[in-house]
């Protein structure tokens, strides 16, 4: 809320205000001899246009399907690390394979919006790393291709202001821990 | 009623009479929203918005049905479902849903109850995506499309175009395609797509301020996508300052297609490259936003093109045979 410009705030609130008066709105106008169904139906319309750009304005997610659309926003300073989640596993076939984001989820970096934390987090982890494990062997139908094990690594991206790009990959955790 | 207004005045001629600044404000709303457009062109937007319906049943509701084998503690509802109490989906109803959206998507694309089935299909579809979101970050380009829904199953405009039907139909005028009917549902989507492009800018340039237009931060943002042209782009700094600043320009901008019918060829087009670029090089889809920005399109003025078109084909031989 901070970041937002007074102007825009009272803005927001002004249009929040009348979103909410709205149905008094709808009322006059019909006391004033607009036809009912049209007084309804245009006076509704301002109120989701009037909502819909105070929760823009205010930058707010959480009110979703109305919301504010932040995605991108957030400035990202020169030579900042960005960390990505790359998961693999070892099949009861003894397949080594590599588990895309996308195999759990249709956005490849929703998994790694809920899993990260937890994954990183050594009290956390088991939990989460069976969830996964059991998510992703829900689709399996042969056994040999379900997972026995999980592998799960951080890679680090960079870019510097040449544009060289630097990729680390650093392994966070083993599930079963004993799994080799 | 205003004081001028003697009691007992046929409501009509009241709100003639009134023109005070509350009225003429109403007056002048009224005129941009029920702004009459061709019966085509919300036939149009029937077609886009069941067409993309069906897209999506095809596509992405599979990952509802998954939803049931998620770990239900992963399961963190977005504020409307905590506050209406809705928990995960129970298992084996997103099939049934699924149905429900299927047989919703053919009936309303062939025009045969349409607004009933609009309103089950925006039912639905909101309450699909309500419960992917509630284990998954929300994502913005799924919105409009239950809005057009919406819209379709509000809208009383009999809809040209649709399929006969053995039984008899409750609309009694039959309408044209050229016949004007009230063109809020149209206004609504473009209003939606506009207010969402602008709204995305306004984020940039309040939570970055426009040093985002530097390019560093789409550089960083593309790293994260992982994309392998991304990576390429990213690796070019220069590139990336260009690309911010034209999407800041585009996305505070793109309101200016409701008002400037020249500017909204250039705007449309832009939006259309500007989301394969991002599917390309980001990995980010708007496949169920995208197919809205044909409303912008005129259906009549490209009817009336390709039949001159036509004329000219046919008349060419002719003009031919006649040298």
């Amino acid at each position: 809320m901070d970041l937002i410009p007074l102007p825009a705030l009272l803005l927001a609130g002004v249009l929040l205000g009348l979103a909410c008066a709205a149905p008094v709105v709808a009322w006059a106008r019909w006391r004033r001899g607009t036809p009912g169904r049209r007084a309804a139906l245009s006076t509704g319309l301002f109120a989701l246009v009037a909502a819909q750009l105070s929760l823009g304005l205010l930058l707010l997610d959480a009110t979703w399907p109305l919301t504010g659309y932040p995605m991108y926003a957030p400035r990202i300073d020169p030579g900042a690390t960005i960390n990505v989640l790359l998961l693999s596993g070892t099949t009861a076939g003894a397949q080594e394979v590599q588990i895309a984001g996308s195999a759990m989820f249709s956005d490849p970096l929703d998994l790694q919006a809920r899993a990260l934390d937890a994954l990183e987090d050594p009290a956390r982890r088991a939990a989460m790393a069976s969830a996964i494990l059991d998510y992703y062997n829900a689709t399996q139908a042969d056994e040999r291709e379900r997972l026995v094990a999980l592998r799960g690594a951080v890679e680090r991206r960079s870019v510097d202001a040449g544009g060289v790009i630097t990729r680390v990959v650093e392994p966070v955790f083993v599930y079963p821990e004993a799994a080799p | 009623m205003t004081a001028a207004t003697p009691p007992g005045t046929p409501r009509v001629a009241r709100q003639r009479a009134d023109s005070s600044p509350f009225m003429r404000f109403w007056t002048a709303w009224d005129s941009f929203w029920f702004a009459p457009q061709p019966a085509l062109a919300l036939t149009l937007l029937r077609v886009i918005a069941f067409g993309t319906l069906l897209a999506y049943v095809a596509w992405e509701y599979t990952w509802v049905v998954r939803l049931q084998d998620v770990a239900t503690w992963l399961y963190r509802p977005v504020l409307l479902y905590e506050l209406l109490g809705i928990g995960p989906i129970p298992p084996g109803l997103a099939s049934v849903l699924r149905l429900v959206l299927l047989a919703c998507g053919v009936l309303g694309l062939l025009g045969i109850w349409t607004r009933l089935s609009a309103g089950i299909a925006a039912a639905v579809y909101f309450y699909s995506i309500g419960q992917v979101y509630s284990y998954t970050n929300v994502h913005h380009g799924d919105y409009l499309l239950g809005l057009a829904l919406v819209a379709l199953a509000l809208s009383s405009t009999p809809s040209p175009l649709a399929v006969r039907v053995p039984w008899p139909r409750r609309a009694a005028v039959p309408i044209g395609m050229g016949d004007l009917v009230p063109g809020w549902p149209i206004q609504l989507v473009r209003v939606q797509i506009a207010v969402t492009y602008f709204l995305a800018g306004y984020a940039k340039l309040v939570v970055a301020g426009p040093g985002w237009g530097d390019g560093v931060s789409l550089q960083h943002y593309l790293l994260l996508r992982g994309q392998p042209m991304g990576y390429w782009i990213a690796s070019q700094p220069l590139l990336c300052a260009v690309l911010s600043i034209a999407t800041l320009v585009f996305e505070v901008g793109f309101p200016l297609a409701l008002f400037e019918r020249r500017l909204r060829w250039l705007l449309v087009i832009s939006a259309v490259g500007f989301h394969l670029v991002s599917e390309y090089v980001l990995g980010v889809g708007f496949n169920f936003f995208l197919p809205f920005l044909l409303v912008f399109v005129d259906p009549l003025a490209v009817l009336r093109w390709l039949g001159s078109q036509r004329a000219r084909l046919v008349g060419a031989p002719r003009l031919l045979g006649a040298r």
